[in-house]
C-alpha cells in the first residue's frame, strides 16, 4: 500500500510536471528563435545603414533578400537621410506569432 | 517475504530517482546547447562589430585628419601665390631699373626682392612642416591602430579559448603617404595640389582573415567552423571644394 501509493505521487508528478516542461520548453525556443531573428535584424538594418553610407546601390535589394531568409511577413520599411542623420524604421511580423517594430539611427558625416 | 518488500521498495526509490535524473539531465544539456550555441553567436557578432568600428570610425578618423591637413596646406596656396607673383613684379621692375641706371630704384628692389624671398623660405618650412608633421601622425596612428588590434586579438584569445579556437589575420596597410605635390611652377613654397592618383596614394585599407572552430578539447558536440574575409578601404574624392570620404567595406576578399 505504501509503495502503490509513491508510484501514484511518481504518476501524478510527472503528469503535472511534463505539461509544464512541454510549454515551458516550447515557449523558450520560441523565444530563442525571436532573439536570434532580432540579432539578424539589427544586424541587417546596421548593415543597411552602413551600405548607403557607403552610397551603394544594392542597399535595398541586401536588405530584402535578408528578410526574405529570415521569412518576415507584412514587412514596412521607412528609410530617411536627413543631413548626417541615417535612419531606418521596419514593421514587421515573425513567424505569424510577434511583431516587431524597430528603429535604427546612425549619424554620420561623410563631407570633411 | 519481509526481505522480498524491501528490495522492491529499493527498486521503485531508485526508479523515481531516475525519472527526475533523465528530466534533469535533458534540460540540462538543452541548456548547455543553447548557451553554447548562442556563445558563438554572440562571438561573431563581436567580432564583426569590432571590424565594423575600425573601419567606419577609427580608419575614417585617421583619413580626416590626413584631409584637414591637406586642407591647412592648401590654405596656404594663396599666400604662395600672392608671394609669387609680388616677386615677379620686383623682378620685372628690378629689370626696369638696371636697364634706367636707377642704382638708389635697384638697392630698394634688391631689399624687396630678398624680403619676399625671406618670406617664401618661412612658409616653404611651414608648407613642409605640415607634411612631415601629417606624415608622422599618420604612421604613429596606424601603428597604434595596429597594436591595438594585435593586442585585442590576444587578449580575446585568452577570455575565449575555451569555447572556440581561432586564428585571425588583419593586413593593414602601413605604407600610405600624404598625396600631394608641389603644382608644376615648383621653387621655393610652391603651390600644393593632389596627386592625380591621391585616392590610391591616400587610401586606408584593413583586411580581416579569420578563421574560428569549437575547441574540441572541451566539447565536440556542437561543432562550429566559420570563416570571416573581411576588407574595409576608406578614401575620399574632392570634386571642386567638396571633400567627400569614400568607405568600401566588403565580406570577400
Amino acid at each position: 500500500m505504501k509503495f502503490n501509493n509513491k508510484k501514484g505521487q511518481a504518476l501524478i508528478e510527472s503528469v503535472l510536471i511534463l505539461p509544464i516542461s512541454i510549454l515551458f520548453f516550447i515557449y523558450t525556443v520560441q523565444v530563442l528563435i525571436y532573439f536570434s531573428i532580432e540579432i539578424s535584424i539589427d544586424d541587417a538594418l546596421e548593415n543597411y545603414l552602413l551600405c548607403q553610407i557607403q552610397s551603394r546601390s544594392d542597399c535595398q535589394k541586401n536588405l530584402n533578400e535578408h528578410f526574405i531568409q529570415l521569412k518576415l511577413k507584412n514587412i514596412k520599411i521607412n528609410y530617411s537621410k536627413r543631413g548626417n542623420l541615417y535612419r531606418i524604421e521596419l514593421e514587421s511580423n515573425v513567424l505569424n506569432i510577434f511583431n516587431i517594430k524597430k528603429t535604427r539611427e546612425l549619424n554620420y558625416a561623410k563631407k570633411i | 517475504m519481509q526481505k522480498k518488500s524491501n528490495l522492491y521498495h529499493k527498486l521503485i526509490i531508485k526508479n523515481n530517482s531516475g525519472f527526475f535524473s533523465i528530466q534533469f539531465i535533458f534540460f540540462i544539456s538543452l541548456i548547455t546547447l543553447i548557451i553554447l550555441g548562442y556563445n558563438y553567436i554572440y562571438y561573431a557578432q563581436k567580432e564583426k562589430d569590432q571590424f565594423r568600428k575600425v573601419c567606419y570610425f577609427d580608419l575614417v578618423n585617421i583619413q580626416k585628419r590626413l584631409i584637414l591637413s591637406e586642407k591647412q596646406l592648401f590654405l596656404l596656396n594663396s599666400e604662395s601665390t600672392i608671394l609669387r607673383s609680388r616677386l615677379n613684379i620686383l623682378y620685372i621692375e628690378l629689370a626696369a631699373a638696371v636697364a634706367s641706371s636707377n642704382a638708389a630704384l635697384v638697392t630698394k628692389l634688391g631689399i624687396d626682392i630678398w624680403q619676399i624671398q625671406n618670406l617664401q623660405n618661412k612658409l616653404d618650412k611651414i608648407q613642409k612642416l605640415i607634411i612631415l608633421t601629417s606624415q608622422a601622425q599618420l604612421k604613429i596612428n596606424l601603428g597604434k591602430l595596429n597594436y591595438e588590434l594585435e593586442s585585442k586579438k590576444l587578449s580575446e584569445n585568452l577570455i575565449w579559448e575555451k569555447f572556440i579556437t581561432s586564428t585571425k589575420i588583419y593586413r593593414l596597410k602601413l605604407n600610405t603617404e600624404l598625396a600631394v605635390q608641389a603644382d608644376s611652377i615648383g621653387g621655393l613654397a610652391p603651390n600644393y595640389e593632389l596627386k592625380s592618383d591621391y585616392e590610391r596614394l591616400q587610401k586606408l585599407e584593413l583586411i580581416l582573415h579569420h578563421h574560428f572552430v569549437n575547441n574540441k578539447k572541451n566539447q565536440t558536440v556542437l561543432n562550429i567552423e566559420k570563416d570571416f574575409n573581411l576588407i574595409c578601404a576608406v578614401s575620399f574624392k574632392k570634386e571642386n571644394n567638396k571633400w567627400e570620404l569614400e568607405i568600401k567595406q566588403d565580406k570577400y576578399l
